[in-house]
């Protein structure tokens, strides 16, 4: 039982995905320009994660709060949706769900393995990765941007960047549910939707 | 019962509730909150569900449609009459139910719906309009069975803590256990109905995500792998603020000179001598000995543009009329005139040993050769807008355009295609210079209502650095400092020259990209153009006032051979005639020698003119 984690621990990877999943979306989706991303190492691949200052701020400040958000066990789904700079149309919707497994609901015979846990996000990021292929193409260049949903518990703390929305869904879009990897303490899986 | 041979549909309708309340007694809680949820989510597939159980049923297709139309707008159309319902018949039938077995035990569903339906329900129903009671079958249709919804189930619910509070005292009657609860789930309804929710939100978090910086355009050099090279992070030096002298060295009447943004009418030779176009004479002012002459006077056309070629021997001047003329000095006459065909000004020139890059107003860059007689050896035309900015970089690969289209472009000059196309200016794009220190380095400046300094790395496209400087930027020059006379630490600085509000020179520094010097106020209007004297300390700007302002910004640059003492000066500096000048002399001499070292070997653009 060495290598299973903690629950700040498993909240970390929790994010950390996030953060790669985002920058994946962000840059296979061409939302941003191909010459912002560099490659990086990361779950034993090969992944992409922008070096745009500005674009990381922003993305490290969302992570942040979804992250303390996510120790206090308030948030259960983070959604980024891919919307239409000119009719501010939401045309993609990846949605995260987070669920929290209390600690004591299982024993000690079903507690997640940290590789297992990494070779199913690489699985889960592959799978985004190669969504691009069944995905609509966007085919304004550079005409699209984003936006972060995070659905939260009634009574947590919300800063003062971050203000109540509707859940931007997309109507009669279609949906393709993604695989699930799990830690001791969280089970995420992931989904997109899109305007068919 | 004499009534339920009259009520034949009545019966096929409590038949169809029968099979529904087979849950309904266990989860009593979470029904009421879970069916008016259920309606607008689910109602399309239930009633499929129900019709293929062979429900017959006359009004069906009239609830079909009316389903389809709550489809189209779940929450407001339909949240709240089954619930007024709810407690009128339904629940009474339950709730007589629960009078006759209190007990919550769950028994054949058959049974507890004929009790249901022979006592209470036909009266009930019967006694009801014909549109509440369609609505009462609807909500026996959409509770049809008990369908986990995943998201429902899990978030949905009331919270029974919530619950709790409102709930009365554990010694109260059932009825007031019920009422209580209903009244949680009528308004947990109205929430919804309103499409809010009690127990959950939806944030969003608001700020604007960053601008898409830009796009790359058809051109790609070539399909490479990136590496990420970790740069260790350095922790820069304090910069201290510079002090400069504030104070012009030399201020020159301009008088005539164009207050007009998109022109370029100043070029400093290094040769030291300055042109300027005032309307339509062109002025040379020898900085060396301060000899003012006049070079043309067109009388009928304005002069949009003046550069000086690479050998400083011929200037090149670009005409309203769209007609380029290049001019020889030693000789003060006209050598040849190139003309574009387009009939539009041309607001900026650059050179390129014996290619003149020429940007015209309808957004064409045309590149002429001079050697030749069919001049235009390619046009390029990709900005929309005047080009107002062109500047070849220093091994003459790349050049950079900028345009009254808000864009920078940076094109390969060997495929004559735009290898990156920048659209984060917010205005028009007219300063643009190259780095001297790092030679993949542009800055680019915005006009009046984007106000910002963006560097760029040519070969990546990548956006490297923003300042924002608070007023338009008409030029930028690069420049640099030391941090004492003894330290060799040079401070890579970059000089901006803005209009409103404050008409001033500002000095940043590259690294921090903090101002570290200013000059406000420099001119009574906003400075148009600007230019660096040869040996890189003096910057010339010329404004709408027309006054043309001499001010020291930069130290000069160092270079190994410089330590040695020793050297002849040569007066090549006669404006700043101090003692100091001297040194900057000589330093500035050498500096030209480097200068003609690193940059191309410039072949003399004379022998190929034709005459």
């Amino acid at each position: 039982m060495s290598q299973s984690i903690s629950l700040k621990g498993s909240t970390r990877t929790v994010t950390e995905f996030f953060e790669y999943s985002i920058n994946s979306i962000l840059y296979q989706r061409g939302v941003y320009p191909a010459e912002d991303f560099v490659t990086v190492k990361k779950y034993d691949l090969t992944l992409l994660k922008t070096h745009d200052d500005e674009l990381k701020d922003y993305i490290r400040k969302i992570l942040l709060q979804v992250h303390r958000w996510l120790l206090g066990g308030k948030c259960n789904r983070l959604v980024l949706c891919v919307v239409d700079k000119d009719e501010g149309e939401v045309v993609e919707r990846w949605s995260f769900d987070v669920q929290h497994i209390p600690s004591d609901s299982h024993g000690q015979e079903d507690s997640v393995d940290l590789s297992t846990t990494q070779s199913q996000i690489r699985a889960l990021i592959r799978q985004i990765t190669s969504s691009v292929t069944f995905l609509p193409e966007l085919t304004k260049e550079g005409g699209y941007t984003f936006t972060v949903l995070a659905y939260t518990d009634a009574d947590a703390k919300v800063p003062l960047e971050w203000a109540d929305s509707d859940s931007k869904e997309i109507p009669d879009g279609e949906v393709v549910q993604f695989k699930t990897f799990s830690t001791n303490d969280h089970k995420v899986g992931a989904q997109v939707s899109y305007k068919y | 019962m004499p009534e339920n041979s009259k009520d034949k549909s009545n019966s096929a309708v409590s038949g169809n509730r029968s099979v529904l309340s087979v849950a309904s007694p266990t989860k009593l809680n979470i029904l009421s909150s879970d069916w008016s949820r259920n309606q607008s989510k689910v109602s399309k597939g239930s009633l499929k569900r129900s019709s293929s159980l062979n429900v017959r049923n006359p009004k069906r297709t009239s609830l079909q449609a009316s389903a389809n139309s709550i489809y189209a707008r779940p929450k407001i159309t339909l949240g709240a009459p089954p619930l007024i319902r709810r407690d009128s018949s339904f629940f009474k039938d339950e709730f007589e139910v629960k009078k006759d077995k209190p007990a919550f035990s769950v028994y054949p569903s058959r049974s507890h719906s004929t009790i249901g339906s022979d006592s209470a329900a036909p009266q009930t129903c019967l006694s009801q309009p014909a549109a509440s009671r369609e609505s009462d079958e609807q909500f026996t249709v959409a509770a049809d069975r008990y369908i986990p919804i995943l998201q429902g189930a899990s978030q949905n619910k009331v919270d029974p803590e919530t619950l709790h509070e409102a709930l009365p005292p554990p010694n109260a009657s059932p009825i007031s256990h019920l009422r209580a609860q209903t009244k949680i789930v009528f308004k947990q309804s109205v929430a919804e109905a309103c499409g809010l929710d009690m127990n959950k939100r939806i944030l969003q978090y608001m700020p604007e995500p960053p601008k898409c910086s830009s796009r790359q355009k058809s051109y790609v050099m070539k399909k490479r792998t990136h590496y990420s090279y970790q740069q260790e992070q350095k922790i820069p030096d304090l910069i201290k603020l510079r002090k400069i002298n504030t104070n012009p060295e030399r201020i020159l009447d301009a008088p005539g000179f164009q207050d007009d943004f998109y022109l370029n009418l100043l070029s400093w030779s290094k040769k030291n001598v300055l042109a300027i176009a005032l309307d339509t004479a062109l002025y040379l002012w020898n900085a060396t000995t301060g000899d003012v002459s006049l070079l043309t006077n067109f009388e009928n056309t304005t002069i949009c543009s003046v550069t000086w070629s690479d050998d400083d021997c011929h200037i090149s001047v670009g005409k309203e009329d769209g007609n380029t003329e290049i001019w020889d000095i030693e000789t003060m006459s006209l050598i040849r005139t190139m003309r574009s065909n387009l009939g539009v000004r041309i607001g900026s020139l650059s050179w390129l040993d014996t290619l003149v890059a020429t940007g015209s107003r309808s957004g064409e860059i045309q590149i002429n050769d001079v050697r030749i007689k069919q001049h235009i050896v390619s046009t390029w035309a990709e900005h929309t807008g005047e080009v107002c900015g062109l500047s070849y970089k220093g091994d003459g690969l790349q050049l950079a355009s900028g345009g009254n289209d808000n864009t920078v472009m940076i094109w390969d000059t060997r495929t004559s295609l735009p290898q990156f196309s920048k659209k984060t200016h917010t205005a028009a794009v007219k300063a643009l210079s190259w780095c001297p220190y790092s030679p993949n380095i542009l800055a680019s400046g915005g006009g009046q209502t984007d106000k910002h300094i963006h560097f760029w790395n040519s070969i990546t496209g990548a956006r490297v650095g923003s300042i924002n400087t608070g007023s338009q930027v008409s030029s930028l020059h690069w420049g640099q400092s030391y941090t004492s006379i003894s330290s060799s630490t040079m401070n890579k600085e970059i000089v901006a020259t803005g209009g409103n509000p404050e008409n001033a020179i500002s000095v940043y520094n590259y690294e921090t990209k903090f101002k570290v010097a200013e000059v406000v106020h420099a001119h009574e209007a906003r400075i148009c153009c600007s230019q660096l004297s040869p040996d890189g300390t003096t910057l010339a700007t010329v404004g709408g006032d027309e006054n043309l302002k001499f001010y020291k910004i930069f130290d000069p640059r160092r270079t190994e051979r410089l330590r040695e003492k020793g050297g002849v000066m040569d007066g090549m500096l006669g404006m700043i005639g101090k003692e100091e000048c001297r040194r900057n002399d000589k330093e500035n001499r050498s500096n030209n020698l480097n200068e003609i070292h690193t940059r191309r070997p410039s072949s003399s653009t004379s022998q190929f003119l034709i005459r």
